[in-house]
């Protein structure tokens, strides 16, 4: 095929703006539905201290790429919702790569990662006891807190920590799911986790459901 | 030793498979989900709806803004440019006629249907189209006309 032709189909697959605007207001409620859920988990997974990333920007990034054309909504292969899910794979795929980067900018150590949360605690509050300093009109000021926000990633890292523990302690009797999050937090796939655990493709796909579920209650 | 654990990683393995698996759930079941975590399905369709349509908005008013400083860069250019073009308003009004006549698709870009007579053009508004039409390159300077 010449470059003219190929040239030609991807424009003929190009959705156009008033294709698009079409395509948002046939969204049905289970459509938007999908679309929220999903990039809540995608924006959770990279953790709630994450700079900015929130599922409307994320929902938001991934429109404005398709109308940019940096993204093509090819219609004849995909529909509309599996578009914007792909889309938003990729950009928070991207992301994800980007809080990477952060993390070995900032050169952070795990060893107070793997500490427990009171030992944390304990440290961070005798460091505090020796540099609080009193304003004039008597109010504490803690450097340690004001300085936070220089060290993000090391946040998101407790969080990431705490919010595992929290799931695996809701979970606490539920031997499948936990096995299925022991999986699936070792990025293997459903298969090998059935293949690994035993576990039928019903029970793999129910106590996914039941993990879903929870954690999207749990964390509203 | 063991490596220490990334539970960064971890958190993010695990969600994105979360993320994943509502692909492949079915219309029910994402609805029931979202009535389970206390929220109402219809509220979050249109809030969802509304980020959609809001980003659709930006874009069309980004776009405009950009044609808008692109139109004021070519205002500026026609203003501030050399152009050679013949003398008297009447042989600028032929040449333009002609260059429409030879290249009619010219006109429907270049003017409106009110316009296409001629008739209502003033020679102001000829010797600026005149003006576009050499900027654009498709009018021949008497250098061109040489070669």
């Amino acid at each position: 095929m010449s470059d003219f032709s190929n040239n030609q189909k991807i424009d003929e697959e190009n959705a156009s703006i008033e294709e698009i605007e079409s395509a948002i207001s046939q969204l049905s409620t289970a459509d938007l539905s999908r679309l929220n859920q999903y990039a809540y988990f995608r924006v959770s997974g990279l953790g709630r201290f994450s700079k900015g990333y929130t599922k409307e920007a994320l929902l938001n990034e991934a429109l404005t790429r398709t109308l940019e054309g940096k993204r093509n909504w090819r219609k004849s292969a995909v529909d509309f919702v599996g578009h914007l899910i792909a889309t938003m794979r990729s950009i928070s795929s991207h992301w994800a790569d980007e809080s990477k980067t952060d993390k070995e900018n900032l050169h952070i150590g795990q060893d107070s990662i793997d500490s427990s949360d009171e030992e944390i605690a304990h440290r961070k509050e005798l460091l505090e006891s020796e540099v609080l300093k009193e304003t004039a009109e008597g109010e504490l000021l803690s450097p340690i807190n004001m300085a936070a926000s220089l060290d993000p990633d090391q946040e998101r890292i407790i969080a990431a920590k705490q919010l595992l523990e929290r799931i695996q302690k809701l979970f606490s009797d539920d031997r499948q799911v936990l096995d299925v999050m022991d999986g699936l937090s070792c990025e293997m796939t459903g298969v090998e986790i059935q293949g690994v655990t035993g576990m039928t493709l019903n029970e793999y796909d129910a106590a996914i459901k039941r993990l879903r579920r929870n954690v999207r209650k749990m964390i509203s | 030793m063991p490596e220490p654990r990334d539970y960064k990683k971890e958190l993010l393995a695990v969600m994105f498979s979360l993320a994943d698996s509502i692909e492949n759930a079915t219309d029910s079941e994402v609805i029931e989900e979202v009535k389970q975590s206390g929220q109402n399905s219809e509220v979050i369709a249109q809030d969802v709806r509304n980020v959609l349509l809001d980003s659709v908005k930006a874009f069309r008013k980004r776009n405009l803004i950009d044609a808008k400083e692109r139109y004021k860069m070519n205002v500026i250019k026609i203003e501030t440019g050399t152009f050679d073009l013949p003398a008297t308003s009447q042989e600028r009004r032929e040449l333009l006629f002609k260059v429409v006549n030879d290249n009619p698709y010219m006109a429907k870009g270049l003017l409106t249907a009110q316009y296409r007579e001629f008739k209502d053009l003033s020679d102001d508004d000829v010797e600026s189209m005149l003006k576009q039409l050499q900027q654009l390159g498709a009018l021949k300077t008497p250098d061109d006309k040489e070669k």
